[in-house]
């Protein structure tokens, strides 16, 4: 039997840690480009952000042993910890994510220095990609190398469609000026290109990767294959194709498409903190 | 040279009588479910030819111990003389070691340990008998206690809800000139202590005599318990 040692708990702060970050850098990108025509979105995306890090960080609390130690791990860093990495970097990014926030609900997008912006993106590049260090650094078979792209390219693909929907108004500028089914179709390549460089990992090595193998898709088939594969990254991707090739208009098909692509994540996360405890 | 402790288990010799597993308990205090000295059997073959394995299991100390390497607050520590030993009053409890040790030694306290030690009044005989809480409180034991005597030494002796313990290599007795309690209680003889880096010492010429293997060695981490020869 599985000995459970980090449950949903764990899994929901990665996921929400990363739509945060997704969420931002998104901002940090509409903020460049034009910070007057997007104010609105970059408004969302930088109050909300810090919001979903929180969020996911209080759960993670929950789920140590000693949570009031945490205040411990500001003296006793150890280097070759990622934890010990990451809950630095968390709590940098939402000071400084904070900072952001309270300054564009204040006094607006327009006050924002582009310093601060930088930064925040830096940090926020930064703990995307600690979600799957955190994992990579503890080594477990299914828990190899090629979890932080995948983690980090979900992230992106999840706080960016998360914000497309608490935007639906902008989409068609969006649509517009970035092709957006395009951008996103892309995206979706490189994530699966990402997973299946881990599944054939698994399939293909040695012989406990083997068994990891055996063990995704004996016991974990429909979260992998049906709600994170076919549901998180194939049926938009093909959604995405046809209304390239103008067979489906994307107004009609936004919502539900952004939305599967959020809930992938999430199952392709879960599975995957899961997965590397049941080997 | 600094000393490096390390214990080789001679597999020939070991009866199989668990006896290193209820010393290691009462030495350390441990609640039901951790067990720091432990066991593995193995029955393999077919009738009439089948054959057993009993294997003593502990930390193994590791040189490159991932525990120590994933531990955000360095509560999981390795000493000069090689010991990995935890500290409780800074562990977050995050399990991150748990997940990183491949041998499956390290233990989570989910609950207060001994609990009824603090808060049971009731006796058995009323007037006769001690309560539970009479008894620890007699014994000046510190709550949730391991080891009294060695948190007398200055060693963290307290065993807290939430964080990880394992296994000591009983540092505390080794730093009396003490073997583990372990190794003392072995009937076999089985289990030698002591310092690596002494080429005389018995476990370095017990050693060179033999060619110790050590659990999971593909794993990379250096551990320092090793077994030599077989039972069968
Ligand atoms: S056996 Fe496990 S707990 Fe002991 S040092 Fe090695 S990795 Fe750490
Ligand atoms: S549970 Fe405690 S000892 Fe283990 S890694 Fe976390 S902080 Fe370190």
């Amino acid at each position: 039997m599985m000995q459970l040692l980090w449950d949903i708990r764990v899994s929901l702060d990665l996921f929400l840690g990363g739509l945060g970050v997704g969420a931002f850098l998104v901002g940090v990108i509409l903020y460049y480009v034009d910070a007057k025509v997007y104010d609105g979105f970059v408004k969302k995306s930088f109050v909300i952000a810090p919001l979903l890090v929180i969020a996911g960080l209080l759960l993670l609390l929950t789920e140590l042993g000693r949570p009031l130690n945490v205040i411990k791990t500001i003296y006793a860093i150890n280097p070759t910890s990622f934890m010990s990495i990451g809950i630095f970097l968390q709590s940098a990014f939402v000071a400084v994510a904070l900072l952001i926030a309270f300054k564009v609900l204040t006094s607006g997008v327009e006050s924002l220095s582009s310093k601060i912006v930088y930064a925040g993106a830096i940090l926020a590049g930064l703990v995307g990609l600690y979600h799957g260090f955190l994992l990579s650094g503890i080594a477990k078979e299914p828990w190899n190398n090629a979890i932080p792209v995948i983690f980090f390219v979900s992230s992106i693909l999840s706080g960016a469609s998360l914000m497309v929907l608490l935007n639906l108004g902008s989409l068609e500028s969006l649509v517009t000026r970035f092709k957006l089914p395009l951008i996103i179709n892309m995206v979706l390549t490189i994530e699966l290109a990402a997973v299946f460089a881990w599944v054939y990992n698994l399939a293909l090595t040695t012989a406990s990767s083997k068994h990891a193998y055996d063990v995704l898709i004996s016991n974990f088939s429909m979260e992998f294959w049906v709600l994170s594969i076919l549901m998180g990254l194939i049926a938009p991707l093909a959604i995405f194709t046809l209304v390239i090739l103008n067979k489906l208009s994307l107004k009609a098909v936004a919502i539900p498409t952004f939305a599967i692509i959020v809930l992938g994540s999430f199952f392709l996360k879960n599975l995957v903190v899961y997965l590397g405890q049941a080997v | 040279m600094t000393k490096k402790y390390g214990m080789v288990i001679d597999l020939h010799r070991c009866v199989g009588c668990g006896a290193c597993d209820l010393a290691c308990k009462s030495e350390n205090n441990t609640p039901v479910g951790i067990n720091w000295a432990s066991h593995t059997t193995e029955t393999y073959g077919v009738f009439p030819k089948v054959s057993y394995k009993h294997t003593p299991t502990l930390c193994n100390h590791c040189e490159d111990a991932p525990c120590v390497r994933v531990c955000p607050t360095h509560a999981m520590h390795k000493t000069d003389e090689g010991f990995v030993v935890h500290d409780p009053s800074i562990c977050i409890g995050c399990k991150s070691c748990m997940l990183a040790d491949p041998y499956g030694v390290i233990f989570f306290n989910k609950e207060h340990a001994f609990l009824d030690f603090a808060t049971d009044t009731s006796s058995a005989v009323k007037d006769g008998t001690f309560s539970k809480k009479e008894l620890s409180d007699k014994a000046k034991a510190p709550f949730p206690n391991f080891n009294a005597a060695r948190g007398a030494d200055g060693y963290e002796a307290v065993r807290r809800k939430g964080a990880v313990e394992k296994c000591s290599f009983c540092n505390h007795r080794v730093a009396k000139g003490l073997s583990p309690a372990c190794v003392v209680a072995c009937p076999a003889d089985a289990r030698i202590f002591g310092d690596l880096n002494d080429e005389k010492s018995k476990i370095a010429t017990t050693l060179r005599a033999h060619k110790p293997t050590v659990l999971l060695p593909e794993k990379g981490t250096n551990p320092k318990v090793f077994y030599i020869r077989e039972y069968n």
